[in-house]
C-alpha cells in the first residue's frame, strides 16, 4: 500500500469541497444577510503505525462578519449591524436570521420574505398597516405615529459554532448552545448584504484549483513511479 | 464535483432572474405610476457531510464539522411601493397621489384593478375613464356643460357651471392596502389584490395614510436608472464569476478522468 497516493486523493478531495463551497458562497452573493461559509483545512494524523504522517481534511466554518449595509428606503426593510440575529417562529423551531427583509400581513403581523413572523420581546406587537409612519429605533423599540408597539427579539449566540444554516435560508441554534446578550443595532431602511466579496471567492475558487492540480499531478507522478518499478 | 456544477448554476439562474427584473424595471422608467420589483434571494439546503464534534482519527475530534450548501434560490419577488416624483403636465384630469393610496378602476367583467396612474380622461357619457377606457370605480360624471373641473386635495371634484358655480359632482376616493408589496402586477400599470396584500380600505384621501390627490400631476415611474445600472452591472459579473465556478468544476473533472491512462 502506498500512503503517498491515497494522500493525494484525500487532498484532492478536500480540494473538491473547497470549490463545492466556494461556488455556494459564490451563488449567495445576492442573498440578503447571508454569511459565508469558510473552508478550513487541518491536519489529521490518519495513519495509526505511521505516527507524524498527516493527511488534510476540509471542515466548514461560519464567517459571521458583517455585511454592507445597502440603503433601501423601504419602511420595514431592517439591517442588523454588531452580532446579532432577528428571530423568526418558524414552524417546528426558532429560525434565526439577518435578513430584515420584512412585510406586513393583513392582520398587522410583522414577517419574513417567507411569511414566517418575526419574533418580539414580550407580547408580538401590532402594526396597523392602514395608519402612520413606523419607527424603529437602533434598539428594535418599534413607534407607530408616536405610540409605542412593542420591541423586536433581537438575540446573539457564543459563537458560529452555536449555530448552523437551516433548511429556511437562516441558521438554527446547535444543540445545547443557548443565546446569549445582543449587541446590535438597527438600522432602519437598510438591508445586509451578503458578507462576501466575490473578487476574493475568486481568489480562493482558484486557488482550490491549482491545489487540486497539484495533488492531482503528485498522483500521476507516483504512478508513473510506480509503473516504471513493475516494469 | 457534480455539486458544485449545479450550485454554480443555480447561481447564474438567479443572476437571469435578477436581469430580467432589472431589465423590466429599465423599461418602465417612463411609465406613469410604476413600481419597481426587487427580487429576494436565499440560500438553498445545506448539506451536513460531517457533524462537529464527531470523532475522525486517533484522539480527533472534529471542531467545526463539514457542511456545504447548495446554491441559492429566488425567495420572491417584490413591488417597491416608494413614492414616485410627482411631474406637473398641467392637464385638468391628470391625477397624482402622494401618499400610499391607489385608483380603483372597474373592469368591464366587474372586476377590480387598482393603479397609481391617474391619466384620466372623459368617455362620451363624461365618465372618468382611463386610458384603456376602464371606469373609474368612484363614478364621476362631468355634465356636458362645465366650464372646467377642479379636483380638491381631499379627492372632491367639483364642475364649473354656468355662471361660475362650482357644483359637486362626486368624491374620489383612494385604496390603501394593509401590503402592498403583495399586490400582484397585472400588466397596463393595474395591480389586482391578493391575499398577501390584503382587503384595500376605500378612505378620503388626505386622511390616514391615503395620501393626497394632486390634480394636474402625473406620478412618474419610481425607478432610478442609475441604481438600476450598478444593480446590472452588479448581476452581470456575479453570473461571470458562477460561470467561473463551473469551468472550473469541469477542469477539475477533466484533471480526474486523466489520471487513468
Amino acid at each position: 500500500m502506498n500512503v503517498g497516493l491515497y494522500r493525494t486523493v484525500a487532498a484532492m478531495s478536500a480540494n473538491q469541497q473547497r470549490v463545492e463551497i466556494i461556488s455556494s458562497n459564490i451563488a449567495n452573493a445576492d442573498a440578503t444577510g447571508f454569511k459565508r461559509m469558510l473552508h478550513v483545512a487541518h491536519g489529521v494524523e490518519n495513519w495509526a503505525d505511521d505516527a507524524g504522517h498527516t493527511q488534510v481534511a476540509a471542515a466548514s466554518r461560519l464567517d459571521m462578519s458583517q455585511g454592507v449595509l445597502q440603503s433601501t428606503g423601504n419602511t420595514l426593510d431592517l439591517a442588523l449591524e454588531g452580532p446579532g440575529f432577528f428571530v423568526l417562529e418558524g414552524t417546528s423551531s426558532e429560525i434565526l436570521t439577518r435578513n430584515g427583509e420584512f412585510s406586513l400581513t393583513e392582520r398587522g403581523v410583522l414577517v419574513n420574505p417567507s411569511g414566517f413572523p418575526v419574533q418580539w420581546a414580550g407580547g408580538r406587537g401590532i402594526i396597523d398597516p392602514l395608519k402612520g409612519a413606523v419607527r424603529i429605533s437602533g434598539d428594535g423599540v418599534v413607534d407607530q405615529d408616536g405610540l409605542p408597539v412593542g420591541r423586536l427579539r433581537i438575540v446573539n449566540v457564543d459563537g458560529p459554532r452555536s449555530i448552523e444554516p437551516d433548511e429556511f435560508g437562516g441558521f438554527r441554534l446547535r444543540d445545547g448552545a443557548e443565546y446569549v446578550e445582543a449587541n446590535a443595532t438597527v438600522s432602519q431602511g437598510f438591508l445586509e448584504r451578503a458578507n462576501l466579496e466575490t473578487i476574493d471567492e475568486l481568489v480562493e475558487l482558484i486557488a482550490a484549483q491549482r491545489s487540486f492540480e497539484s495533488a492531482s499531478q503528485a498522483f500521476k507522478t507516483i504512478d508513473q513511479s510506480f509503473s516504471r518499478l513493475y516494469r | 464535483m457534480i455539486r458544485s456544477l449545479y450550485t454554480a448554476a443555480s447561481g447564474m439562474k438567479a443572476q437571469q432572474f435578477q436581469v430580467d427584473t432589472i431589465a423590466n424595471n429599465i423599461a418602465n422608467v417612463n411609465t406613469s405610476g410604476f413600481k419597481k420589483s426587487r427580487l429576494s434571494f436565499r440560500s438553498l439546503l445545506y448539506q451536513t457531510y460531517r457533524e462537529p464534534g464527531l470523532p475522525l482519527a486517533n484522539n480527533q475530534n472534529d471542531v467545526t464539522g463539514l457542511q456545504i450548501g447548495s446554491g441559492t434560490e429566488v425567495s420572491g419577488s417584490r413591488k417597491e411601493m416608494q413614492q414616485g416624483v410627482l411631474e406637473l403636465t398641467g392637464n385638468s384630469l391628470d391625477l397624482g397621489v402622494e401618499g400610499a393610496g391607489f385608483f380603483e378602476i372597474e373592469l368591464p367583467n366587474g372586476e377590480q384593478r387598482y393603479t397609481r396612474n391617474g391619466t384620466f380622461r372623459q368617455d362620451a357619457n363624461g365618465r372618468l375613464v382611463t386610458a384603456e377606457g376602464y371606469l373609474l370605480s368612484d363614478q364621476v360624471q362631468i355634465p356636458p356643460d362645465s366650464q372646467g373641473v377642479s379636483i380638491s386635495a381631499d379627492g372632491e371634484v367639483y364642475s364649473l357651471g354656468e355662471g361660475n358655480v362650482q357644483n359637486q359632482i362626486g368624491t374620489i376616493r383612494l385604496h390603501v392596502f394593509p401590503n402592498p408589496t403583495g399586490l400582484r402586477a397585472m400588466g397596463g400599470n393595474y395591480f389586482a389584490g391578493t391575499p398577501s396584500s390584503g382587503e384595500p380600505a376605500a378612505t378620503q384621501p388626505t386622511t390616514a395614510g391615503a395620501g393626497m390627490v394632486k390634480q394636474g400631476y402625473l406620478e412618474r415611474s419610481n425607478v432610478e436608472t442609475v441604481d438600476e445600472l450598478v444593480s446590472l452591472i452588479v448581476a452581470q459579473r456575479n453570473y461571470e464569476v458562477n460561470s467561473r465556478a463551473i469551468r472550473v468544476s469541469d477542469e477539475m473533472l477533466q484533471q480526474v478522468n486523466q489520471l487513468i491512462r
